[in-house]
């Protein structure tokens, strides 16, 4: 998969050649399903500083891995490429061990970049979970990720953008983050998020952008081939669920279907742990509607 | 004497003292807020943000401001690239028109993709699709080249269409962009009018003072029509508008 998700214009600005300060990890994956039902986890590439260190088996014979950054967080000038490929049947649950911190930028630096790109096969699951990216006063980053999903496949995919280390007063003290998000099937990209967030120079307070909220939260749910009626099926329960959580004021949920073959769940609040509690409650009803089974989160505290 | 802006000059065919009127008149044509493709049933989220007390008459120009800075920087972009594939067409006298499809669709679908609320999406179908064929039934004598309604799968919108039209009219391009931007400014106006106390002054003084933000809104697009990769745009409150907006108890506009 790998380079070919890449535009040449993307491709040019890959550091690899260059003699750039900051880490350059890669981290290649491939998930294939065992004839015992199971999924076995081949690490196909491994640079530091990102890690695999084992799979764990689920209940329901998926495969857990965390994605681990062993520099403990990212630096100005890293350059960062995770491709997972999801084979035909297997199943794939993926997280991280921990927040996502992007540390202030060092002048002379490039901006830290993570590229991370999945690609699922026929009748493959994956189930991206990752714990939120908090970006530090003066951090420059930019994170794209992109799926590329198969007839009958299946993704769960959430993230959850903080404004910033609120404990310690850090609100939007970040000077720059990019946000990438693509999604695309056979037919043709199904969602294209594409955001720069400059604090300094935006209001992001303003009522379009993101308001009294300070933190936004996504999950993306799709299912290539899925029946028009198991969609209508899944928004009633999304807007149900959505306004159940709804807090005016406080925090905001929305549901809608995507182009094609999937939705998109949106959340935004004042208080982020409100948003972290309520994706699980949307990823269950999901799965429960459209794979017939329970979600299983991966041993944290949500 | 030809107008001139900070990014050269405009050219509508547009002589200060012999304007070509039929180019000048089309594009007031298109830009006329009562256009009758049903633009003032759809708020694009803002009824939602009115209802919920996110948005009030005193932010108004912070919000259109970021509104054009974000989807305006956007919209104007893809208008811009429909905009040359119409100019193609109409060069070679229509028999492009063929070599264009693929482009239209791979166009339309991608800006259907970078707006993720359906109701958003969907009103700009709507609107797109009815620009269309209005124009169509306007100016029969224009080499059109191809449905492209049909070819866009049905995935028309309102900046694309705009600019298609704009080129096969032969327009100035940074006129029909700039005219787009003004007329959508116009009907968004329009709408908070109807959702909260705004009076005509106010709001007539309020598109006046966001001109310059506009004009840098159009710099902006140029910049980005001429290179290979997609605008950024930000409006998460005002997306989540959207997708909230069909479970309002009580709702106005239809979007």
């Amino acid at each position: 998969m790998s380079m070919s998700l890449l535009t040449p214009a993307q491709k040019n600005k890959l550091p690899y050649a260059s003699a750039t300060q900051g880490a350059h990890g890669r981290l290649g994956l491939n998930f294939r399903r065992m004839v015992d039902g199971g999924t076995q986890v081949d690490v196909t590439t491994q640079m530091p500083p990102l890690r695999m260190i084992r799979a764990f088996r689920t209940p329901d014979d998926a495969a857990l891995i965390h994605l681990h950054n062993i520099s403990g967080g990212v630096l100005g000038g890293d350059a960062l490429e995770v491709e997972i490929d999801v084979g035909a049947g297997a199943r794939a649950q993926v997280t991280t061990t921990g927040a996502t911190r992007v540390y202030r930028h060092r002048p002379g630096r490039r901006d830290a970049v993570q590229r991370t790109h999945f690609r699922v096969a026929e009748g493959g699951l994956l189930e991206y979970l990752p714990d939120p990216l908090i970006p530090f006063a003066g951090s420059r980053y930019r994170q794209e990720t992109s799926f590329h999903l198969a007839q009958g496949s299946t993704l769960f995919a959430w993230d959850v953008i903080s404004p910033g280390r609120e404990a310690h007063g850090e609100v939007f003290a970040y000077a720059r983050l990019a946000l990438q998000t693509h999604i695309e099937t056979h037919h043709g990209p199904i969602l294209l998020e594409e955001a720069e967030l400059e604090p300094a120079r935006q209001g992001l307070g303003t009522p379009p952008r993101l308001g009294r909220y300070r933190t936004m939260a996504t999950l993306y749910v799709c299912q290539p081939g899925a029946k028009a009626e198991t969609w209508h099926a899944l928004e009633a329960e999304l807007a149900t669920l959505a306004a159940a959580l709804t807090c005016p004021r406080e925090t905001l949920w929305g549901a809608s279907p995507l182009v094609a073959d999937g939705f998109i769940v949106r959340g935004l609040a004042r208080q982020g742990r409100h948003l972290v509690a309520g994706l699980p409650r949307f990823w269950q009803a999901a799965k429960r509607t459209l794979c017939q089974a329970d979600a299983l989160p991966p041993r944290k505290i949500y | 004497m030809m107008t001139e802006f900070p990014w050269g000059i405009l050219d509508l065919g547009v002589d200060a003292m012999n304007p070509n009127p039929d180019k000048l008149l089309r594009l007031l044509h298109l830009c006329d807020s009562a256009l009758p493709i049903g633009a003032t049933a759809h708020s694009f989220g803002l009824e939602t943000l009115v209802y919920d007390e996110e948005l009030g008459v005193h932010e108004l120009e912070a919000h259109f401001t970021a509104v054009l800075q974000e989807s305006g920087v956007l919209e104007a972009t893809y208008l811009r690239h429909a905009y040359r594939l119409g100019g193609r067409v109409t060069n070679a006298a229509g028999r492009s028109a063929q070599n264009e499809l693929a482009t239209w669709h791979h166009l339309n679908r991608r800006l259907a993709a970078r707006k993720p609320a359906r109701e958003i999406r969907d009103a700009d179908h709507t609107l797109g699709r009815r620009l269309y064929h209005l124009a169509r039934s306007l100016d029969e004598d224009t080499m059109w080249g191809a449905d492209w309604d049909l070819e866009s799968g049905g995935e028309l919108h309102l900046s694309t269409v705009f600019g298609l039209t704009g080129g096969l009219w032969a327009l100035d391009e940074e006129a029909t962009t700039l005219g787009f931007l003004q007329q959508s400014l116009a009907g968004m106006i329009a709408g908070c009018q109807r959702l909260m106390a705004l009076g005509q002054v106010r709001a007539q003084q309020t598109a006046w003072r966001l001109k310059p933000c506009i004009a840098d809104v159009v710099e902006q697009s140029r910049c980005w029509a001429n290179g290979e990769d997609d605008p950024p745009a930000f409006l998460a409150l005002l997306e989540l508008g959207g997708m909230r907006h069909p479970g309002l108890p009580v709702r106005l506009f239809v979007s």
